[in-house]
């Protein structure tokens, strides 16, 4: 039992914890309690605490979405109000570079000028810029690069939960398609290849590849992961890399036209494997992907069976053209579509199909929807000293505008 | 307080300003640290609650009988019978009035919560402090909390430059 004053007892850590432990996950309150005395700080970024709290709140919070305009990797706080400016989070870029995806509370941005990948913590302003291989060091204008970052903690412990991952390692996939020549048959072909670099051993894996449908290329879509695969979209066909098996295949046949590309997304579907969304206002249609094995034949085939279509009440007449509207991005942890309609954007759970209206805008940029745990800003200071990830340059900044 | 009830197992519950409690022991149980007393048999005769004074430990005790799951002849839960909807309704605006105390008393009922582990006890006493932390200045979180700004000037400036975003 603590020592405690007569009037007001909050001065034992274990009262002190209970009460931070109910604080809500959605305000950044915890990392405003480290403020405010030296005893409080150390109640909060106590590991056995952290661990506590996130074990509570379940599942971290989706924060906003990046997007990637007016030079910047822009942050837009999707919570009401807007808890996190714009500029804290955001990052400028320079010279020739894309913004590819989030996922674990990381941001991962190509920067085809210095031929780096740079892995974001906007929590924390930690930065990892990772020298490419030279398949993918190419001019903006030719490449066809997309990729993905994502959290390997799980392989280390079971109980590891995704939000607070800064001190975990991590994984980048990165997916390019390009033409091929072929001399011998004098004919060219699409194909592609992946690549993976792994923090752990800062190292970058060797190349797979897969043939493509004639004109195919990644569209600009952020990747899902779903399984142990990650899903990119080629217009009228998916990209699949598994993770386990290091290996890319393309999935054909999607229920979707090649041209409707823009408004529709990979989805993550209820049994843990892929679904197609399609916007076509007023109607939202949800495909999930099954396979089946062929008799007589080693591979299996895929299969979409329509799972929902629903009609969206969002006060326009029926008549918007199919330019007016996009699905921009989705948000794996919340499986939840962003979506534009004419200049307003629009929020759909999958679950509920409940909609809810974000704000205005005029641009056509992907949305990637940014996830986490506050909690990752405490771990920063205990984190500096055990940091592991070598190898690649490591930069800390903190405050305002990030330059990548 | 607490009357014996035919059949039903009391339990002794002492404050160090010397008041004693009697209690059914399923109320009792409703601390998680006095249910781990009762089943490691550490609790014979009677319990000593410590820094808990009678005050504020009969008014636990008044949460914690409000709060027992009622048993009937049967032995089931009455939460089975009676509708639960009706039965929340009924418990939340009994807590409502119960946490209608000035801010000592609730602080008390914070710390006997935490230290007798009273999961709804705590949920309810420690709303209105966290309110405060979500949504006050830090000026205001010490003045509410009488809780003293120890960092030295120079490093509230630095937290303060790192975390700017979290203040505004």
């Amino acid at each position: 039992m603590p020592a405690v004053g007569p009037a007001f007892p909050l001065h034992g850590d274990d009262v002190l914890g209970e009460i931070f432990l109910r604080l809500g996950p959605l305000k950044p309150s915890l990392l405003r309690a480290s403020h405010v005395c030296k005893q409080w700080r150390s109640v909060v970024s106590d590991p056995g605490f952290l661990r506590r709290f996130r074990a509570r709140h379940r599942k971290p919070s989706l924060l906003g979405v990046f997007t990637q305009q007016h030079g910047k990797a822009l942050f837009r706080s999707v919570l009401d109000p807007p808890v996190i400016p714009s500029e804290r989070f955001s990052l400028r870029g320079y010279g020739s570079w894309d913004l590819l995806g989030c996922r674990h509370g990381r941001v991962l941005v190509m920067n085809h000028t210095e031929g780096k990948a740079i892995v974001y913590d906007p929590v924390t302003g930690d930065q990892h810029r990772i020298a490419v291989p030279w398949e993918f060091r190419q001019n903006a204008v030719v490449a066809n690069i997309n990729g993905a970052v994502l959290c390997t903690g799980t392989a280390d412990n079971k109980g590891h939960i995704h939000g607070a991952c800064r001190s975990s390692p991590f994984k980048i996939v990165l997916v390019r398609a390009y033409t091929a020549y072929s001399a011998k048959r004098n004919l060219t072909y699409r194909m592609a290849h992946a690549c993976v670099y792994s923090s752990k051993t800062r190292t970058w894996g060797k190349n797979v590849s897969a043939v493509l449908p004639c004109d195919s290329y990644i569209s600009g879509h952020h990747s899902v992961f779903a399984g142990n695969a990650l899903y990119w979209y080629l217009p009228g066909n998916i990209l699949k890399f598994d993770m386990g098996m290091e290996s890319l295949h393309v999935i054909k046949k999607l229920p979707v036209a090649n041209d409707c590309y823009d408004t529709s997304h990979i989805i993550r579907s209820k049994d843990g494997g892929v679904g197609i969304a399609l916007l076509s206002y007023p109607t939202f249609q949800v495909w999930d992907m099954k396979n089946f094995k062929k008799k007589n034949r080693c591979h299996g085939g895929t299969r979409w069976l329509p799972q929902k279509s629903i009609r969206l009440e969002l006060g326009y007449g029926s008549g918007i053209i199919r330019t007016k509207q996009a699905i921009l991005g989705f948000d794996e942890d919340e499986n939840a579509i962003f979506f534009r309609v004419g200049s307003n954007i629009f929020i759909v759970h999958l679950v509920s199909m409940k909609s809810k209206k974000l704000w205005r805008s005029y641009t056509t940029c992907k949305y990637h929807p940014y996830t986490c745990y506050y909690t990752a800003a405490l771990e920063t200071s205990a984190d500096n000293a055990s940091a592991t990830h070598g190898g690649d340059q490591k930069n800390t900044a903190q405050g305002g505008s990030v330059q990548i | 307080m607490a009357t014996r009830e035919a059949g039903k197992k009391m339990i002794m519950l002492k404050s160090p300003d010397g008041m004693e409690f009697e209690v059914e022991e399923a109320v009792a149980m409703e601390s998680q640290t006095i249910r781990k007393m009762i089943e490691d048999d550490c609790a014979d005769t009677a319990i000593l609650i410590p820094n808990i004074n009678s005050k504020i430990l009969s008014r636990v005790i008044e949460y914690c009988n409000k709060h027992v799951p009622t048993t009937g002849a049967t032995g089931a839960a009455a939460s089975d019978t009676v509708a639960p909807a009706a039965l929340a309704e009924d418990l939340k605006i009994w807590d409502a009035e119960f946490i209608k105390v000035n801010r000592a008393t609730r602080f008390n009922l914070i710390q006997a919560a935490s230290y007798l582990n009273i999961k709804g006890l705590l949920d309810l006493t420690s709303q209105t402090t966290i309110d405060t932390i979500s949504d006050n200045s830090l000026e205001e979180i010490r003045s509410f909390l009488s809780t003293k700004n120890d960092y030295l000037p120079e490093e509230e400036q630095t937290i303060r430059r790192e975390n700017q975003w979290a203040f505004q």
